[in-house]
C-alpha cells in the first residue's frame, strides 16, 4: 500500500498518532504537502463525509477521523503556507451573538479543512459587527452561521443587513445551519443555503462556489 | 375523567383515556420569559394542559448544596458557599459576567481539586452554557471516581408530596431520573469533541472505570426513587445520533436503562425517558430498552421523529411530544391546530399516545399556540362523544407563518 493510501487509512481507522507518523514519513520520502493532502488526506475525509451522509458512521466517528486528519494537516499547514498551496475557498464560520454553543460549527469547521478549505473559525457568540468585521479582514468565499436555539438563531437576518449595509453582500455566499434552522428559514431570510449537517455543509459550499 | 385519571390511564397503559392527553414539557425555560413569581400550575393551566410537571425530585443529592441551616439563603444573597461532605469539600460560586451570571462549582479532594463551570445567558436562564468541564485530563478521572463513590441520596418524599398534592386532580408530578454515565459525561462532565478525541480513543480503561462506578451510584438514587411517592420517574437521556452513534449507544446507554427500569419496575414505578434530539438511527435498539415510554419526541427540525412514527416504532412504549420548539415560536395557531390533527389522524388511535412539546417549551413560544393544542384535544373528545365530526387535518385552514 502507498504512503498516501496508508494516511487515508489511518484516518479511516481513527488514529492520529498513525496519520502523523505517516505524513512525516510521506514527506520524508519526497511526497510533497500538496499530495499528501489532495491524495491522501482529502480523498479520506471525502469517504467520512459520504458514509456519515449514508449513515454508517455518526459523530463520534467522525469526530475521530476529523482528530487524525488534523494531527496531520498541523504538519503540513506551514509548508502548504510556504510553498503558497492555494486552498479550495475561504469560509469564515461562527456562531450568532448569544449562542454559546460550538460543537456543530466545530465540526463544518473540520469537515471544510478536510475538504480542502481555508476556515477561519470565529467561535461562539458573535455580533453582526464581528462577522462584518471578519469578512472585511479575511475576504472570504463563503460565510457560514451557526445557532442551536430558538431564541439565538433570530441574530441570523442581522448579520445579512450588516454585511448589506457594509456593501460586502455580493461578494459573499451565506449559508446557515444549526438544529432549529430550516431551508424555509434560510430562504426567509435571504440567506444563499442551509446544511442539515457538516457533511452536507461541504457539499453545499462546494455546491455554491463551483 | 380528569386530568390525573387521564394522565395515568395512558402512562399506566390501564384502558382508554377519554382524551388523548396534552402535556407539554413547560419547566424554568418557558417560566423565565413569565412575570416574575408566576405558578407554574398557572403556566400549565393558561395553556389548557393536563398537568404533567417536571423535575419534582424526591431526592437530595449531598454532593450539590448544603444541608446546613441557612446555607442556601446564604449562598443566595452572598453567591459563595463551602461546605464539606464525607470528606469532599464542594465549593460553589455564582458571579456576574457581562453576558449574564457565572456558577462554578468544584470538589476539593486529597491532593487535587476539580472544577467546572457554567454560565446562565439571557437567551438559556435555565441551563447554563457550559464554560469549563469538569473532567480535562486522565487523573481528573480518577479523582471525580472518588467524589462520586462519596456521593449519596437522601429521600425528600414530603416536597413530592407536597407538590403532587397541590396540582391534584389537574395532573401528576413527576421525578427526575439521573443520566447514563455516558449522556452524563458528554452533556456535561466532558464535553463531546474532548470525550471522543481524548478520553474515548486513548483512555478507555479509564473511562470505562468511571462510568461504572457512575452507574453503581445511580442505581442508588434510582433506589430511593423506587422507593418514593412518585409513580412516574424521567431520566433525562437527552438521546440523539447528533452525539452517539447506534453501536455505541447499545454498549454503553442501553445496559443502564434497563438496568434502572428495572429496578424501579420492581416497585411498579413508571419509567419514561426524555429523548429529545435525532432518534431514526437509534429506533431499534429505543425498542429493545426495557423503559415504560419516551416523552418529548422531536420531529424535524430539532428531531427527526414524527410522533406518529415513534408510536408505530415502539409498540411497546408510550409515545409524548410531537411539536417542535420551532412549531410553536413561528407557526399560527391553526396550524398547529391542524399538525395536532395530523398526529392523531397518523396514529391509528389514542392508547399509548400523549401530545406534548418536543423538548423543553422555549420561553419565545406563542402561548396561543400552546392553547390552540389543549383546546383542540377538548373539541375533538366533545365532538367524539356528540358523534359529529370533530376537527382534523387539512381543512382548509389559512397556512401562513406568525408575523
Amino acid at each position: 500500500m502507498s504512503v498516501l493510501k496508508e494516511i487515508g487509512e489511518s484516518v479511516l481507522s481513527y488514529q492520529p498518532k498513525k496519520a502523523e507518523e505517516l505524513t512525516r514519513r510521506a514527506l520524508d520520502e519526497g511526497k510533497s504537502a500538496a499530495e499528501i493532502l489532495n491524495e491522501g488526506l482529502i480523498p479520506a475525509m471525502d469517504t467520512v463525509g459520504k458514509k456519515y451522509e449514508g449513515g454508517e458512521i455518526y459523530v463520534p466517528e467522525m469526530l475521530m477521523a476529523a482528530k487524525s486528519m488534523k494531527a496531520a494537516l498541523a504538519i503540513l499547514r506551514p509548508i502548504l503556507a510556504e510553498t503558497g498551496v492555494e486552498s479550495k475557498g475561504k469560509v469564515v464560520i461562527g456562531t450568532v451573538e448569544g449562542d454559546l454553543h460550538d460543537i456543530g460549527q466545530n465540526l463544518v469547521s473540520i469537515m471544510l479543512e478536510g475538504a480542502g478549505y481555508d476556515v477561519h473559525n470565529l467561535g461562539i457568540d458573535n455580533t453582526a459587527d464581528a462577522f462584518v468585521e471578519a469578512v472585511k479582514e479575511t475576504s472570504p468565499d463563503v460565510v457560514a452561521m451557526s445557532a442551536l436555539l430558538t431564541t439565538t438563531m433570530i441574530q441570523m437576518p442581522g448579520v445579512i443587513e450588516g454585511l448589506k449595509e457594509a456593501g460586502l453582500r455580493d461578494g459573499v455566499k451565506i449559508i446557515i445551519g444549526g438544529a432549529p434552522v430550516t431551508e424555509e428559514y434560510a430562504n426567509q431570510i435571504g440567506a444563499d443555503g442551509y446544511a442539515k449537517d457538516a457533511a452536507a455543509a461541504v457539499t453545499l459550499v462546494r455546491d455554491l462556489l463551483k | 375523567m380528569n386530568a390525573r385519571e387521564r394522565l395515568l390511564t395512558v402512562l399506566r397503559r390501564d384502558g382508554t383515556p377519554d382524551r388523548v392527553p396534552w402535556a407539554p414539557l413547560i419547566d424554568g425555560y418557558y417560566m423565565s420569559a413569565r412575570p416574575p413569581g408566576t405558578d407554574i400550575l398557572d403556566a400549565f393551566r393558561e395553556v389548557e394542559a393536563d398537568i404533567m410537571e417536571r423535575h419534582v425530585w424526591t431526592y437530595r443529592v449531598n454532593m450539590n448544596l448544603p444541608r446546613e441551616p441557612g446555607a442556601i439563603e446564604r449562598f443566595q444573597s452572598e453567591g459563595e458557599v463551602t461546605f464539606e461532605e464525607e470528606g469532599v469539600v464542594v465549593h460553589l460560586k455564582m458571579e456576574p459576567r457581562p453576558k449574564g451570571m457565572l456558577l462554578t462549582k468544584s470538589y476539593e479532594i486529597p491532593g487535587r481539586t476539580l472544577t467546572e463551570s457554567g454560565l446562565f445567558t439571557e437567551q438559556s436562564p435555565y441551563l447554563p452554557f457550559p464554560v469549563e468541564p469538569l473532567l480535562k485530563s486522565v487523573a481528573d478521572m480518577e479523582a471525580y471516581e472518588y467524589v462520586i463513590k462519596r456521593r449519596r441520596f437522601e429521600p425528600n418524599y414530603d416536597a413530592f408530596i407536597r407538590e403532587d398534592e397541590r396540582i391534584g386532580a389537574e395532573g401528576i408530578a413527576t421525578d427526575s431520573g439521573l443520566t447514563s454515565p455516558i449522556q452524563e459525561l458528554l452533556q456535561h462532565s466532558i464535553g463531546i469533541e474532548a470525550f471522543y478525541t481524548t478520553f474515548y480513543t486513548e483512555h478507555r480503561a479509564e473511562l470505562e472505570s468511571l462510568m461504572k462506578t457512575m452507574h453503581e451510584s445511580n442505581l442508588q438514587a434510582y433506589e430511593v426513587m423506587a422507593d418514593s411517592p412518585a409513580e412516574v420517574v424521567i431520566g433525562y437521556e437527552n438521546t440523539s445520533t447528533s452525539f452517539i452513534s447506534p453501536a455505541i449507544h447499545r454498549e454503553f446507554v442501553s445496559p443502564c436503562i434497563n438496568d434502572y427500569a428495572d429496578l424501579l419496575h420492581e416497585k411498579d414505578k413508571i419509567y419514561l425517558t426524555h429523548r429529545c434530539g435525532t432518534l431514526r438511527a437509534l429506533v431499534d435498539a429505543i425498542r429493545d430498552e426495557r423503559d415504560d415510554g419516551v416523552v418529548d419526541i422531536s420531529p424535524a427540525p430539532t428531531g427527526d421523529l414524527p410522533l406518529w412514527e415513534a408510536k408505530a416504532a415502539w409498540p411497546d412504549k408510550i409515545v409524548l411530544g410531537g411539536f417542535d420548539a420551532t412549531f410553536l415560536t413561528s407557526w399560527t395557531p391553526d396550524r398547529i391546530r391542524d399538525y395536532a390533527a395530523e398526529i392523531l389522524e397518523k396514529s391509528g388511535g389514542i392508547d399509548r399516545l400523549i401530545l406534548g412539546s418536543a423538548d423543553a417549551v422555549p420561553k419565545t413560544a406563542r402561548v396561543e399556540n400552546l392553547r390552540a393544542v389543549g383546546e383542540f384535544v377538548k373539541e375533538r373528545a366533545t365532538a367524539e362523544i356528540e358523534g359529529r365530526p370533530g376537527p382534523s387535518a387539512g381543512r382548509g385552514r389559512k397556512d401562513t407563518e406568525a408575523e
